[in-house]
């Protein structure tokens, strides 16, 4: 008996909870549609039947808010045939299925569109008129392509600083590369570009790579030769930030309670380094590794400005300044939705990892 | 050599915030000091230099820089080097004091006046964004670290009234919504619902059923996850650049992205004083909350919150000139480091266009960094 109250009362409270916030988004929507309603027909916060609001709102040459509480006649409620013989008006929720921000948001079958922002469809692009879901792949294409050379030069080099750090844990090489790295961190990624330009792109100087835009051939070279400063930039500031987290993890578990015990047994100095202190240091480097995924797959803006590569970032950057909401919208959508994701998976990675410590704790 | 780096980063920090303070200062069209009819002038603070007529012989004092940002120089356009001939209206070398020390900018723009100008400009902007996170995350951060739980009680008649009711009205409601004609339940669904509600405000804090425990540092910790999560740099691009916003609002919707930054910094560290003996006693002998927080928690979490601060800051410097750099800006006469390197796009050989701002920039994110991470406190 006494179960039976106590899971009817969680399934109660669980009931409340939902209903609660499910309630609150209703009078959030009214609020918002009353307010619309108030302002579009001057009438301030007061109720108006359906139809006055209707009228005024059509002589301002505006909708009917998607939802709104309004007056319906008593009469109307009870069906009597004449709605003016009742003097009693109640107040009801009002829902328009024809409102074009419900239509934006979920779509409208009767009009052909069956989907909506909310089942990610983004619409049209205000500037060239093109689907957004036909514009978006192609910029993350080229933002992909960026992000594939960045990786290719991360994956080569973050290994060899990684072995440096680990083979001088201590000392004070890792002082001068933790000084080296912060230095390079401190370097925004617009003056990191411009002298990119400046230095290996400028005429005056050096030109070995052109100053931007995408190659006219597809061969693999000629990709290469353009990508390869933006991506040598971008892989930069993701080496110096990758960096100065690697040595101070790497500092940090060196004077570990495990490595010393391990230094004290005689053990040889590369198992140690290569072995003991890389298991260490790994999880934490991984978990900010996955968090740098969306910003080397998914577009830098200034990178990808400053080079005038046609991605997803310089794709925000002008749909921005044209004031194009749609793709706005969408770039955001995805760009917020792969951040949530990375951090999500780095979570659930640090929590996989972490697993052996906590058995042992337990 | 810590300690050697650590006094550099101060100094070199100090001296672009002096810079910035004393922006109208430095560089300035208008003279600093003026006597005119036996009195005292100071048109720079004012701006009045171009619009009353002051004798070039009545001038006591002007500025160093003798350019504001925003002034263009037509005779020495088109990027001129700051070694080349500087030359005025009649084609003679300008003197010492009118000569543009670190070159010019396409349109005649000088440089130097820019660094200064738009050191200002950044300092403005990140202070503003500072203040702003500093405040909301102490104060939501303080909030869930001493206040981990708070729980609402009521009535068993109400709360199982207001359950039952709130479904059947939500119930009705819905019912309207296929069609917009007039519907007798859509009336009682109304009804219901207010009778749910006015129920459901009967909450207070001592009653049999525990109705819900606000779990403020569970509900902390989702918010600022969410937070983070967030892409800060390209959802300010979007917002910047639809919204139009100034320098001040800049600061203000950045100091809203990165208060989780110090509202979790604050939430760990009360999370570790409030397990401490001395700040139970507080709370035994009856200390009010206000208290409790201000003079108690506070003062033994500044030297974190300080760091988190820096770390905030950098990271505005950083947007902000970000931001500028893409050309976001909502007034064509805000000058700023990112701007001033924007404008170096379209010459790489005028060097002197984007060495100065570039250096300037990389220097106070440099000390302002060392100090956040060797520091802890000036």
């Amino acid at each position: 008996m006494n179960a039976a109250r106590v899971l009817l009362y969680a399934l109660l409270r669980m009931a409340l909870s939902f209903a609660f916030i499910l309630l609150t988004c209703f009078i959030l929507t009214v609020w918002a549609g009353n307010k619309r309603a108030a302002i579009a027909t001057g009438a301030g916060n007061v109720l108006l039947s359906d139809s006055l609001l209707k009228q005024r709102m059509q002589n301002e040459g505006q909708e009917l808010p998607a939802t709104f509480v309004s007056l319906i006649p008593l009469a109307a409620l009870r069906h009597l045939p004449d709605s003016n013989s009742w003097e009693w008006w109640v107040p009801c929720l009002r829902f328009n299925p024809e409102n074009r921000f419900k239509n934006w948001l979920l779509g409208n079958a009767k009009r052909g569109e069956s989907r909506g922002v909310l089942q990610l469809n983004f619409g049209k692009s205000v500037v060239s008129g093109q689907a957004v879901n036909h514009l978006l792949p192609k910029a993350l294409h080229v933002s992909f392509q960026l992000g594939c050379f960045s990786f290719i030069i991360l994956i080569f080099s973050f290994p060899f600083f990684l072995s440096t750090f680990l083979r001088f844990s201590t000392g004070i090489f890792l002082n001068v590369s933790y000084q080296l790295a912060l230095i390079f961190s401190c370097i925004p990624a617009f003056v990191l570009a411009s002298l990119g330009q400046f230095l290996l792109a400028n005429r005056a100087i050096l030109q070995v790579f052109p100053i931007g835009g995408l190659p006219t051939k597809s061969t693999f070279a000629d990709l290469a030769l353009h990508f390869g400063l933006p991506s040598l930039l971008l892989s930069t500031e993701v080496l110096a930030y990758l960096s100065l987290i690697g040595i101070s993890v790497i500092r940090q578990q060196a004077h570990s309670f495990l490595i010393t015990a391990l230094k004290a047994r005689g053990l040889n100095k590369g198992l140690i380094s290569f072995v003991h202190l890389l298991r260490l240091s790994l999880p934490v480097l991984i978990y900010h590794c996955i968090l740098l995924l969306p910003l080397l797959f998914l577009g830098h803006p200034i990178i990808e400005y400053a080079f005038s590569l046609p991605g997803l970032g310089s794709l925000v950057v002008s749909a921005s300044l044209a004031r194009d909401y749609p793709i706005v919208l969408a770039v955001v959508c995805l760009q917020g939705l792969a951040t949530v994701f990375c951090m999500k998976l780095a979570s659930a990675w640090l929590w996989w990892a972490g697993r052996n410590n906590r058995e042992a704790s337990l | 050599m810590k300690l050697r780096l650590k006094a550099i980063a101060r100094v070199v920090l100090f001296f672009w915030v002096l810079l910035g303070v004393l922006a109208p200062f430095l560089a300035n069209s208008s003279p600093l000091v003026v006597v005119q009819n036996g009195h005292l002038q100071f048109p720079f603070l004012s701006n009045r230099f171009e619009q009353i007529s002051i004798e070039l012989s009545s001038v006591l004092l002007w500025p160093p820089i003798r350019y504001a940002a925003t002034d263009l120089d037509v005779m020495n356009s088109n990027y001129v080097h700051p070694l080349a001939k500087q030359i005025d209206a009649n084609g003679n070398s300008l003197p010492n004091g009118k000569r543009h020390w670190l070159g010019t900018g396409k349109l005649g723009q000088d440089v130097l006046a820019g660094m200064v100008w738009g050191c200002r400009q950044s300092l403005w902007v990140a202070g503003i964004g500072t203040g702003v996170a500093l405040l909301l995350g102490l104060l939501l951060g303080g909030l869930a670290g001493l206040l981990p739980m708070i729980t609402f009680r009521t009535s068993y008649f109400s709360f199982t009234l207001s359950t039952l009711v709130l479904f059947l009205g939500m119930f009705y409601s819905m019912k309207t919504l296929p069609q917009l004609h007039y519907s007798p339940i859509a009336g009682i669904g109304t009804i219901l619902l207010a009778i749910a509600i006015s129920c459901f405000l009967l909450v207070k804090p001592i009653g049999r059923v525990r109705l819900f425990t606000f779990e403020t540092d569970a509900l902390f910790d989702a918010f600022a996850q969410w937070f983070v999560a967030l892409p800060k740099l390209i959802l300010l691009i979007a917002l910047v650049a639809i919204a139009r916003l100034n320098g001040f609002q800049i600061g203000l919707l950045l100091g809203f992205f990165f208060w989780p930054a110090i509202g979790l910094t604050t939430r760990s560290s009360f999370n570790r004083i409030r397990e401490t003996d001395y700040f139970r006693a507080t709370r035994v002998l009856g200390l009010p909350f206000s208290r409790q927080l201000f003079l108690h928690a506070m003062p033994n979490t500044k030297q974190v919150v300080f760091s988190a601060s820096v770390t905030v800051f950098v990271a505005v410097v950083l947007l902000e000139a970000s931001l500028s750099f893409l050309g976001l800006q909502a007034d064509a006469d805000y000058v700023s480091w990112g701007s001033l390197l924007n404008q170096a796009r379209e010459n790489f050989a005028a060097w002197w266009v984007f060495v100065p701002p570039g250096a300037g920039l990389f220097s106070f994110i440099w000390a302002a960094k060392w100090i956040s991470e060797t520091g802890k406190s000036f």
